[in-house]
């Protein structure tokens, strides 16, 4: 009996033992999981040169700027500020804010349609009103979104007729009209909007046609990819410069307004 | 089996797991901000809006398709592992049993993300362009790494040693 008592005893210490090791065993096996997919991740990054640029077709990769391309990107780290380029894309705000947030994105992107409906409302009457925060737009077309290259062209069309503020009411056009599936606008509907802005739908059209554009729009796909870009929208945030080119923290995706204000915010103060 | 997986222990366990493997997914997308956040020195407040933002966006950088899996995804795994971790304690072994699990969850963190506009994780890697191959951009990758854990969870729960606690009983006896 005491013998019995004995061993019930001893199996309720090895119990209690094999109840705590079960969840700390499993903890410990998530933690090692998820530092182990962080440091694979890393290192295939860096195997692979940083390189995102399996993402793009090959007339993105081959475009200037690209690697495989007439020049080479600098390799951008993979953490920390990003080093990106507002080139000479269309700006909306003071062009003296002290703060940049230049924008990655693709009119037939559904996220990129609701951070135009969700984010830039907001950033505008916050920080690009105020003069805090000027936005430059640039493309990122992606190549399975069909008539995403053609809209990138068509905007920059109609800036070349009004400057920066009709480039910026034709990409608010884009955007309300299109329902952001790969082909939710249809191309007809673009000479359609720049007759509705007032602008020479001949001139436009011929622009348009002419692929006048193409190389430009390439460049952004190169300098986004060479900044670590892979998909749309992706945001750099960063104090202004006087060459244009920003040491920008990424955000990726359609992320919450409260994720861009805080950034904003600690880079203000 | 149904009071193993009804278990207040093995609910939480599998709840906490699950939860992990949906906000680590979320965090993913912006691997570097996240980390660049919780490593940097920045004040305490700024880390925790921001990463309390950034969680968000599981809400507003998803399809609500790909939360769907996610979701589903992260519970499966929580139970998998519950229950993987719970065998492996009675029964030693079962490597092949270990390697489903966790090559079945891995898939599906890979996948995860906003295939819409090219944001899987695959991008981490480098291979976001392989989803332009595929015809629905990467979540049949989801789909596949959902139907492996609902398979790994049914030969578990059908393979379950139930009588293992005996034998336990058995070998103590033995001693």
């Amino acid at each position: 009996m005491e013998h019995e008592h004995h061993h019930h005893s001893e199996h309720h210490t090895h119990s209690d033992k094999k109840d705590f090791s079960i969840p700390a065993s499993i903890i410990v096996g998530a933690i090692l999981v998820s530092a182990s997919v962080f440091y694979n991740a890393k290192l295939i990054i860096r195997e692979l040169g940083g390189g995102n640029l399996k993402g793009l077709s090959q007339n993105q990769a081959q475009a200037p700027g690209a690697p495989g391309g007439s020049q080479a990107p600098v390799p951008q780290a993979d953490s920390g500020p990003v080093q990106v380029s507002m080139d000479d894309d269309p700006v909306m705000g003071s062009k003296n804010a002290p703060l940049t947030v230049i924008e990655f994105s693709d009119y037939e992107c559904p996220f990129c349609k609701r951070s135009f409906s969700d984010v830039i409302p907001n950033l505008k009457k916050d920080y690009i009103d105020t003069g805090k925060v000027k936005l430059v737009y640039r493309d990122f077309p992606l190549s399975f979104h069909q008539n995403a290259q053609k809209e990138a062209e068509a905007s920059e069309c109609a800036r070349v007729q009004g400057g920066d503020a009709v480039y910026f009411k034709f990409h608010d056009q884009i955007f309300t009209k299109t329902t952001s599936n790969g082909t939710g606008l249809a191309l007809e509907q673009l000479p359609v909007i720049a007759k509705d802005l007032g602008l020479n739908v001949n001139q436009f059209q011929q622009c348009l046609d002419s692929g006048k554009y193409k190389d430009e729009v390439a460049k952004d796909i190169a300098d986004g990819a060479a900044a670590g870009v892979s998909g749309t929208p992706t945001w750099f945030i960063g104090k202004t410069t006087s060459n244009g080119t920003i040491d920008g923290t990424r955000i990726v995706g359609a992320q919450p307004y409260a994720a861009f204000k805080t950034v904003i915010d600690q880079q203000l103060k | 089996m149904k009071d193993i997986l009804l278990s207040k222990k093995v609910l939480f366990v599998s709840l906490s797991i699950a939860a992990t493997y949906i906000v680590l997914a979320v965090y993913l997308m912006n691997f570097s901000l996240v980390k660049d956040t919780i490593f940097g020195s920045f004040p305490l407040s700024y880390k925790f809006n921001l990463l309390t933002a950034l969680l968000g966006g599981m809400w507003t950088a998803m399809t609500k398709f790909s939360l769907f899996l996610l979701v589903l995804t992260g519970i499966l795994t929580g139970i998998n592992l519950t229950l993987l971790v719970l065998r492996l304690s009675v029964m030693r072994g079962s490597g092949k049993l270990h390697i489903m699990v966790g090559g079945s969850s891995l898939l599906a963190i890979v996948s995860s993300g906003c295939a819409v506009c090219g944001l899987p994780i695959l991008a981490l890697l480098g291979l976001s362009g392989s989803i332009i191959y595929l015809p629905f951009q990467g979540a049949e990758i989801s789909v596949v790494a959902v139907i492996l854990l609902l398979m790994t969870l049914y030969f578990m729960i059908v393979s379950y040693p139930t009588e293992q606690v005996c034998k336990y009983y058995i070998g103590d006896l033995k001693k």
